[in-house]
């Protein structure tokens, strides 16, 4: 008998239909083929659904078995066929039968050896395209009623709660094949898992560090503030142990929370790249990535033969912070240039051409020089003149061009930090209620023009809404002269203005916006 | 720039550029100091080239990274005449980190010189011996930051011998750079200077004998006014500083802090360097 178990393949962020065939032969010798591209954890699955049939007190049938995954010429890789392959030979068999309506769900989940399913990665992009697909051609061809069914997915009970976030389908966590067979037998149904409010799981996360566990470091707060404001770059310089992996770290929580929509968007990378841990439903918080200079730039931008995220995907809409920004290799560094741009990425591979969002924020932090103490108060600097010279050639000019923040953070004297309270210093939740107001004025401001954020204004946005007038505009036109600003430069002093006149909810652009934003730009590196 | 060959004081050398810098009656100094000098050594070399530059003062010194390239670039650049002796061969190709310095020498009043010809390779010797014609080239030797165990001492030692007078400028006594110039003032060896007069006097070019124009004398009661309207600038009358360490003397925020140091940079007040402010 041949039965047919629906499924999805993941390619990169795309999600495709699977069809699970399974035939039970009636003659031939016994044995189980798999046939459909499948790689070796798709073809392991034999030995895994045959234990776990017997295992769970079912018989696996003694005759020959093939299963074929349709469409045959894509490539399918995991294990989140074990399931529709289990319930396919069950079927065909005869052990169980199932309704109709159980045979128009879609099954996926990883099994272990005594039946029970596994957490499997993937499931939010499997809730979201049983939504998508609610009533397919195919059904229609089927000439089944579809009429106020909601589309139905059989999923692991650990990865329940991520595919339930999405409204409008009807999530089965299954916990064991046991538990499956009593559900078609219509002895014990499984009940519906509730949809889960992204809303409600949107919330104040705790993050590492508050501002005010830093101490002093005034000035690069204010820089980080800016930062989060507008969505700017930042590079922090400064010697070893001043706090800049720590004013890094407290970033992202004066960064606005994440939106319903931009959490389904960053969710849906981590559900593909397995980072969401069992019961785990969204990504709540945004990412802060901190990859380690030793990274390739497939780790970096994405790839491997079936090109897979990388770093700067996984920051999407987080911050991607880069320590020791000098030691990373030059051609991993100008790779960045690109998404930094654009805010994606296109792996191209032999398997593949995937795009995927990569709009981070960067975050980069250098020694002034090679051994980290140049200028420093106490601690002598033995690096010689050329040295020097040559640690600050590491870093390319264009992606300091594409930096607009730049901000010295000085040695911390050991004497401030024994003073226990630093009672002025200001909390990450009022920095961040500043930071969200700033965001809404540009949300206004950009509400027509597809953009969120200052630092995501083009040339032609600078000149619309960066107008300066009188003194701030005389400013301007000394201090480029002065500091030799470049034209880039110079859009770029720009935006930071604006994101600066914003905190200080301003329409018009002043002198001081302009004064501060000068200090902020490209010298000390 | 065409090499010619010719005699200094009986030793042959090469030389490149202005041959007027050698006249007898040309008044020249060496500079010369720690290649790690500090961000005082360049304050002190900024507040006292330009005087001496004014005054018609050659400067010598030895095209070496740190004081040595400080002195000739701010001479340079305020239109002074400088003459580097080189401690390798003439035509040597510099490094890329050299090169702005040697277009500076190209466009302004400048002579190059060395004793090896061609492109001869640097040795630690060689600049032993390019000190002796530093020295021998000028009326006086100022060290600016050096170290006890140094080239700059050899160049005090050639002093010595040559019976030209040194000058030291004081250096912090925390300072490793300054232990060598300290103990030269310490032990009598070297005069002490504490401003660009104590130079002139031992050039023999009093203030009152300038050649060229008088000495910008920055008096007392101008810099009252100035830090009546801009109290910032009384917070750096002493040393450089950060925003961090002025917002919290100033009692303001970081970004006042900044707002007022852009205004300040703007008016040529202060200027910043490896993440501290200083006044100009």
């Amino acid at each position: 008998m041949l039965v047919r178990v629906r499924s999805v393949a993941h390619v990169g962020l795309t999600t495709i239909p699977v069809e699970v065939e399974v035939d039970v032969a009636s003659k031939g010798f016994p044995g189980f083929n798999i046939v459909g591209l499948a790689n070796k954890a798709v073809d392991e699955a034999k030995e895994r659904v045959k234990t776990a049939i017997v295992n769970s007190g079912m018989a696996f049938p003694d005759k020959r078995i093939t299963v074929n995954l349709a469409p045959a010429d894509i490539p399918k890789e995991g294990s989140a066929y074990d399931l529709p392959m289990a319930v396919g030979i069950l079927v065909a068999s005869k052990e169980v039968e199932w309704s109709d309506e159980d045979a128009r769900a879609v099954y996926y989940g990883e099994l272990g050896l005594d039946g029970k399913l596994r957490h499997t990665k993937g499931g939010l992009l499997v809730g979201l395209w049983v939504k998508k697909s609610g009533s397919t051609s195919e059904q229609i061809a089927r000439k089944q009623s579809v009429s106020d069914e909601k589309p139905c997915v059989f999923v692991p009970v650990e990865s329940a709660n991520g595919v339930a976030v999405v409204s409008g389908i009807e999530v089965k966590p299954v916990r064991d094949l046991v538990q499956l067979v009593e559900h078609f037998k219509g002895d014990k149904k499984i009940k519906s898992l509730n949809n889960i409010k992204s809303t409600d799981l949107i919330e104040a996360a705790a993050v590492d560090f508050d501002m005010a566990e830093v101490i002093g470091q005034e000035q690069a707060k204010r820089a980080l503030e800016i930062a989060a404001a507008g969505g700017h770059n930042v590079l922090m310089v400064g010697p070893p142990g001043s706090g800049k992996t720590m004013l890094a770290k407290a970033l992202p929580g004066i960064l606005p929370f994440l939106s319903e929509e931009e959490s389904m968007e960053v969710s849906r990378i981590y559900s593909v790249m397995g980072l969401l841990g069992p019961g785990e439903a969204l990504v709540r918080r945004r990412s802060f990535r901190s990859p380690h200079h030793s990274t390739s730039m497939a780790g970096l931008i994405g790839g491997g033969s079936n090109p897979r995220p990388g770093e700067v995907s996984m920051a999407h809409l987080g911050v991607l912070f880069l320590d020791e920004m000098a030691e990373f290799p030059r051609t991993v560094m100008e790779a960045l240039r690109q998404p930094m741009e654009d805010g994606w990425v296109v792996i191209s591979r032999a398997m593949g051409r995937m795009k995927y969002p990569a709009d981070f924020m960067l975050v980069g932090s250098v020694n002034p020089c090679p051994c980290g103490y140049l200028g420093h108060p106490k601690h002598e600097c033995n690096c010689s003149f050329r040295q020097v010279a040559r640690y600050k050639q590491r870093i390319s000019g264009p992606i300091l061009d594409r930096i607009d923040l730049h901000v010295s953070v000085p040695a911390v004297e050991i004497d401030k930090l024994t003073v226990s309270s630093n009672e002025s210093a200001q909390k990450s939740s009022q920095i961040r209620d500043k930071v969200m107001g700033t965001r809404e004025r540009q949300t206004k401001r950009f509400s027509g023009d597809g953009i969120y954020t200052n630092a995501q204004m083009k040339n032609k946005q600078v000149k619309k809404y960066c107008q300066l007038g009188g003194d701030a505009e005389r400013m301007m036109r000394i201090a480029a002269e002065k500091f030799a600003v470049s034209a880039r430069g110079y859009f770029r002093l720009l935006k930071v203005s604006r994101t600066i006149a914003d905190l200080d909810e301003s329409e018009d652009i002043a002198e001081r916006h302009v004064a501060e934003a000068l200090q902020y730009r490209i010298k000390v590196f | 720039m065409e090499t010619k060959e010719m005699k200094v004081m009986g030793v042959k050398v090469y030389c490149k550029g202005d041959l007027g810098l050698l006249d007898e009656g040309k008044v020249r100094l060496a500079i010369v100091g720690s290649r790690k000098m500090t961000d005082y050594g360049r304050r002190v070399i900024e507040k006292q080239v330009p005087v001496l530059v004014q005054a018609g003062v050659v400067i010598v010194s030895g095209f070496m990274y740190g004081v040595d390239q400080a002195a000739h670039e701010v001479c340079l650049d305020c239109g002074g005449e400088t003459i580097a002796v080189l401690g390798w061969g003439i035509d040597r190709g510099l490094s890329i980190e050299d090169e702005k310095l040697y277009e500076k020498f190209i466009k302004g009043k400048s002579l190059m010189m060395s004793e090896y010809y061609g492109e001869a390779m640097a040795e630690q010797w060689m600049f032993v011996q390019r000190n002796r014609i530093v020295v021998g080239l000028s009326a006086a030797v100022l060290v600016v930051e050096a170290a006890v165990k140094s080239g700059t001492m050899t160049s005090v030692r050639w002093a010595k011998k040559m019976n030209k007078p040194v000058l030291c400028v004081p250096g912090l006594i925390t300072s490793k750079v300054s232990e060598g110039a300290n103990g030269l003032i310490k032990s009598g060896e070297a005069k002490m200077v504490t401003g660009v007069e104590d130079i002139l006097e031992v050039l023999g070019l009093k203030p009152g004998q300038m050649k060229l124009g008088g000495v910008p004398h920055q008096s007392v009661q101008d810099d009252g006014d100035l830090t009546k309207v801009r109290p910032l600038l009384r917070w750096l009358e002493n040393e450089g500083m950060e925003v961090d360490r002025l917002a919290k003397l100033m009692k303001r925020s970081a970004s006042q802090v900044m707002v007022e140091l852009t205004r300040l940079e703007i008016l040529g007040q202060v200027e910043q360097r490896g993440g501290k402010f200083y006044i100009v």
